[in-house]
């Protein structure tokens, strides 16, 4: 069996009294199934509001409709089948929602477009008071203002959707009538919750139900028609009615006969234009039905709380993934600031280590410099340093100035060769074959603690002459174990026969080189 | 013939609730009398508007208040059956108690779609005497209150049009002043059959300003 469809739309007594034209509209869809079972169904009504300011109701009303029962069509295959209505979310849902305004509004748009407001139209509403022109002019979609009511079928699930005031009704096989909705408390008198409002998506109400739950009938209407009864229980009584003429007559001639049901209602009851919509299920009693014992029909059956809580906890499981991925790059921000602190203990070590090393003559006055590994240069075969022509101006050692910290070695045919203080020169600076230390460059201090000596230390065997100056006449003997005194001026060293070199001091630091101006602009 | 679903068809309710001020200066001038005859005359144009609008059941109550309030018609009663007593003026003018009265009743009617928005009708003469200011806020926050069609009846030049004004809390909806008898009727009959006349589901249209702001110098019927 198949789902079943009828409606009907009558303009209103009052409204054929006044003028106004039927603003209500309804459409209907029954999709087959391929393979035998029930199919999909979608049935849709809406109202065009009957204020002076929505003065294109019925035009939103029909394309309320008809949006919706293309837009339901293309939801609902995604659902079907046996274990379809389980898939179905609330996510889902709120998006059928979002989409069901958003096409409407798509669709007053384009009709305001073809059609735009004119000035008769926006006139008639000035009737109205000052602001009700200006608040259409600025929303137009409010002239087509107008409620939806959809209910969706597959073969195991009844989606309702409600956005506004009218009425869907639930009949069960036993005649049971109930509304499927929550009220919305704020429907009072003739205000309503609208299409054409704000963020209208949020409005709606919606539930599902699913197999072995389904309603033989669904009845969604217009609220002219229970404004139409006396009570609401005279209204609710038509759940039962409309079941038996079902099954008494039949779906089709109901339908021929609904026109005049509903045109007779609305000029004994509300005057308002009336719209029934019938969407027919399994009416048999029977096995089908909910066991009798159960008590309270659930708003949200087995399967689909079971859905629901299955999405519930993939989102809480996305969620532990998130927190858990947030917790890792927590721990991976640490291992990097552990990184980064570890290296700048080292760098602080390593600064202060160089700071020792460079210091560790003050430090520890007996310890020597250790150099002379720079290859000679034998593209330069003379020595291109000259002596500093400050020689014998006041040396700044001895008088707490700043002293080189490095000097150059140069040989006739050879250099120069860096010595800085804390290196050892190797014997084959001098000729020699090996490694074995030959000179050592080193800082003393004097007993007053306060006077510091730069001095090569000779760590030879040989014993080295040493003059003051290039030029100087007097050489002194420097026995291995002694040292030479290396401070702002040249000094001039035979270390052995023929190996003569002179030693220049090395300004490197600006400090440095203001002194040596210093000295050479000296008296 | 087809079945009709359903149980019984009826016409969608509207109450019309007059607030009427039977303060003692309503014995001045003949106002209360004014009053009187003015709902005897209106009532029959009121049912005859009423014919034009079928699906609507009217039903009819009022409200005195002088030194406290009271119902001077307590049952919602149809136009056809108006039976009008004369009200009598005598005592404060103690409208917030009305308020109050009026607020009880509408918060119990049932909130649905069904019912019309119910009418409101102040009439009054004078200042109120007591603390109305809380009584109609109370009104207004009520659904059905801040629902209600509100209109308002300035009678003579002591009336004391602010509070008035507060009633209707709604700039499209004057405070009528009549200064006669014959200016009476005509506002209140035109209040009366705009909303008998109105199609449910349209907006009840607002009261033309007919009464001259100052009466006539020499007009020895003016309040």
């Amino acid at each position: 069996m198949t789902w079943k469809v009828a409606h009907a739309c009558v303009r209103g007594s009052s409204h054929v009294r006044s003028g106004l034209p039927n603003q209500d509209a309804a459409q209907c869809s029954v999709t087959p199934s391929d393979s035998g079972s029930r199919g999909t169904a979608v049935v849709a009504v809406s109202d065009g509001h009957g204020g002076a300011r929505h003065f294109r109701s019925q035009i939103g009303s029909s394309l309320a409709v008809s949006t919706a029962i293309t837009l339901v069509q293309q939801f609902l295959p995604n659902f079907a089948g046996e274990d379809g209505a389980a898939k179905l979310s609330a996510e889902d849902v709120l998006e059928l929602q979002q989409s069901l305004v958003d096409a409407w509004i798509a669709a007053v748009g384009a009709d305001l477009k073809n059609n735009p407001l004119t000035e008769e139209e926006l006139l008639a509403l000035e009737s109205e008071g000052p602001e009700v022109r200006s608040s259409v002019e600025e929303s137009p979609a409010v002239a087509y203002g107008a409620t939806l009511l959809v209910a969706a079928a597959t073969e195991n699930m009844v989606l309702y959707l409600q956005l506004g005031d009218g009425e869907i009704l639930s009949v069960a096989a036993d005649g049971e009538t109930t509304r499927p909705l929550p009220g919305d408390e704020r429907l009072v008198g003739n205000q309503t919750t609208s299409l054409c409002q704000p963020d209208a998506w949020r409005e709606f109400r919606t539930m599902w139900v699913t197999a072995p739950w389904l309603p033989a009938l669904v009845l969604l209407s217009t609220d002219g028609y229970a404004n139409s009864f006396r009570s609401d229980e005279d209204f609710l009584k038509i759940g039962q009615d409309y079941l038996e003429i079902l099954r008494e007559q039949g779906i089709a001639i109901l339908a021929e006969e609904l026109p005049e049901i509903l045109k007779e209602a609305t000029q004994q009851g509300s005057g308002d234009d009336i719209t029934l919509a019938i969407l027919q299920g399994d009416l048999r009693k029977g096995p089908a039905d909910p066991e009798p014992a159960q008590p309270i029909r659930p708003k949200i059956s087995n399967e689909s709380r079971s859905a629901l809580i299955e999405h519930l906890k993939a989102r809480h499981s996305s969620q532990h993934r998130r927190i858990d991925e947030l917790a890792s790059r927590l721990e991976h921000t640490r291992t990097v600031n552990r990184r980064l602190q570890t290296y700048i203990l080292l760098l602080a070590l390593a600064g202060a280590a160089i700071c020792a090393y460079s210091f560790r003559d003050r430090l520890f006055p007996a310890h020597i410099a250790i150099g002379g590994e720079t290859k000679p240069d034998p593209a330069s075969g003379k020595n291109n340093k000259k002596p500093s022509p400050s020689a014998g101006t006041p040396g700044s050692d001895d008088r707490g100035l700043a002293l080189p910290t490095s000097w150059e070695l140069t040989f006739k045919k050879r250099g120069p060769i860096a010595l800085a203080l804390g290196k050892l020169a190797a014997s084959r600076v001098v000729g020699g074959t090996n490694n074995d230390d030959y000179a050592e460059v080193a800082e003393q201090i004097d007993a007053d603690g306060k006077t510091r000596h730069i001095i090569l230390i000779n760590r030879s065997g040989d014993t080295w002459l040493s003059w003051k100056g290039k030029d100087s006449k007097t050489a002194r003997k420097v026995p291995p174990g002694q040292q030479v005194e290396l401070n702002a001026e040249p000094k001039t060293i035979k270390f052995r026969d023929g190996v003569t070199g002179t030693v220049t001091p090395h300004f490197e630091t600006s400090a440095a080189r203001e002194t040596q101006a210093a000295a050479e602009s000296g008296p | 013939m087809p079945v009709r679903p359903g149980g019984e068809y009826a016409g969608r309710p509207l109450h019309i609730i007059w607030l009427l001020d039977c303060s003692g200066s309503m014995a001045e001038g003949g106002k209360i009398e004014a009053l009187n005859n003015a709902i005897r005359e209106v009532a029959p144009a009121m049912r005859k508007a009423a014919e034009g609008n079928p699906e609507v059941q009217f039903y009819v109550r009022a409200i005195r208040f002088s030194s406290g309030a009271s119902w001077h018609i307590a049952q919602p009663t149809k136009l056809t059956e108006l039976r009008w007593v004369d009200l009598q003026a005598d005592g404060e003018t103690d409208l917030g108690q009305a308020f109050a009265l009026l607020a009880e009743e509408l918060e119990n009617m049932p909130q649905n779609t069904r019912m019309l928005p119910p009418q409101i009708v102040l009439i009054s003469d004078g200042k109120p005497t007591d603390d109305w200011r809380g009584a109609l806020q109370g009104l207004l926050s009520i659904p059905w209150g801040r629902r209600a069609v509100r209109q308002a009846i300035a009678i003579g030049q002591d009336a004391d049009h602010e509070t008035l004004r507060k009633f209707v809390d709604n700039p499209e909806r004057p405070v009528l002043r009549v200064d006669n008898a014959e200016q009476l009727v005509r506002s209140f009959r035109y209040v009366s059959t705009s909303v008998t006349a109105t199609p449910p589901g349209r907006e009840v249209p607002p009261a033309p300003e007919i009464a001259p702001l100052q009466p006539p110098a020499y007009d020895d019927s003016a309040w």
